[in-house]
């Protein structure tokens, strides 16, 4: 499964909403909460091997899948490295 | 192996959150059908099909969440996996209370049912709200709220929950304001779903109606540890802790504290009893390393009651 389904079905599977799309502002629309913001969190440590640190905790980083996928290959580019 | 129970407060309720357990498991439906026959309140419909909105009310929640975590806790414990210590976040005490002996099922049930109604009733005469945030330290979040306070009235940290999270409380236009301001330095913060300022002083109409009721509740000594996120440590001396108690809807949850009290003890297992996933995060956050499981379905249920009887066979097998 791609990346970007794997983090929609996440969130879907938590979240009761029919329409998500990838630039939408999770938290701004009230999908998510910044309580299942930490469940988010560890959900992408698991899931994609990668490490999110305190200093990485930024709205810029989890207020859209996109966002998210941006971060994943951010930290994934990190690791090859 | 030592093992931590943990139980969850408001904010974790969920649609549907004990459906499964009720059809799957008999133990588990004739302890909610015994809630709805004490408090008349249906249980049953409740942690099965009640609304977001119904399951937000002060008492269908605390009830409801009361109910799920010392069920699950009264089979473990009747399959013999019993914890070392037990905690419980905010509401979650008392199931925890319950789990360690201090206090009857029943009189846990009938002390939450006046919380949760105390609490509804002090949130219509002071409302007020909440607001989470993750990503700024405590001193950080404490003087943005310091600033707001002197403007927009009271707000204050509710819950220590962990590195960079935390949880405020207060009068409505406060935290909205603490809100915008964090959002300000680009966190992730925003109001969450439980209504009222619980843990501010906007609770102090409940907590002296509580006190009185409290006064009329024996507390025996627990038979199993204890840490209480009041205090962040071990309880104990349970009058001490008894007076903690009533105080404890004005005070703030330390619950990054007792996590640490419990790991620094040597508790290598977390198990989160009850629905959602908010405190097995929360211990994460505060541990990456630590094992945590939540459980509130069938499956996970009889999947931890075999793994632990898996792990304690090998102990046995090196012991011997």
């Amino acid at each position: 499964m791609e990346n970007r389904e794997k983090i929609r079905e996440f969130i879907l599977e938590y979240r009761d909403v029919d329409d998500l799309k990838d630039d939408d502002d999770i938290f701004r629309s009230g999908i998510v909460n910044s309580l299942f913001a930490m469940q988010l969190v560890m959900f992408l440590e698991s899931t994609f091997d990668i490490s999110i640190g305190n200093e990485d905790l930024s709205l810029n980083n989890f207020c859209s899948v996109n966002a998210m996928l941006d971060l994943i290959n951010k930290k994934q580019e990190v690791n090859v490295k | 192996m030592r093992t931590v129970f943990m139980f969850p407060g408001q904010g974790s309720q969920m649609v549907g959150m004990g459906k499964n357990l009720y059809q799957s498991n008999q133990f588990f439906k004739e302890r909610i059908n015994k809630v709805k026959n004490i408090t008349g309140i249906d249980m049953p419909y409740i942690i099965a099909d009640a609304s977001k909105k119904e399951l937000d009310d002060y008492v269908t929640a605390q009830l409801s969440l009361y109910s799920i975590s010392t069920s699950i806790a009264h089979y473990l414990i009747e399959n013999d996996i019993e914890p070392w210590v037990v905690m419980g976040h905010s509401l979650g005490e008392y199931s925890a209370l319950v789990t360690a002996g201090a206090l009857a099922w029943e009189e846990g049930l009938q002390l939450l049912l006046e919380r949760g109604r105390l609490m509804e009733k002090s949130n219509e005469l002071t409302p007020g709200a909440m607001a989470s945030i993750l990503g700024m330290n405590y001193d950080k979040v404490e003087m943005i709220c310091k600033e707001v306070s002197m403007i927009f009235g009271e707000v204050k940290i509710a819950n220590y929950n962990g590195p960079n999270q935390s949880v405020v409380s207060g009068n409505k236009y406060a935290v909205e304001e603490v809100v915008n301001r964090a959002r300000e330095f680009r966190v992730i913060a925003d109001t969450i779903s439980v209504k009222g300022a619980s843990h501010s002083p906007l609770m102090e109409l409940a907590q002296a109606e509580l006190k009185n009721i409290l006064n009329s509740v024996t507390f025996r000594a627990p038979e199993i540890k204890m840490v209480s996120s009041i205090t962040g440590d071990f309880v104990e001396d349970i009058d001490n802790y008894y007076n903690l108690l009533k105080n404890q809807i004005t005070k703030p949850v330390v619950w990054e504290k007792a996590v640490k009290t419990s790991i620094n003890a040597g508790c290598d297992l977390f198990i989160e009893i009850g629905p959602g996933r908010i405190l097995t995060s929360l211990v994460k956050g505060i541990d990456r390393n630590a094992n945590v499981i939540s459980v509130c379905d069938d499956f996970t249920l009889e999947s931890l009651k075999e793994e632990i009887k898996q792990v304690r066979r090998k102990v046995e097998d090196y012991g011997e």
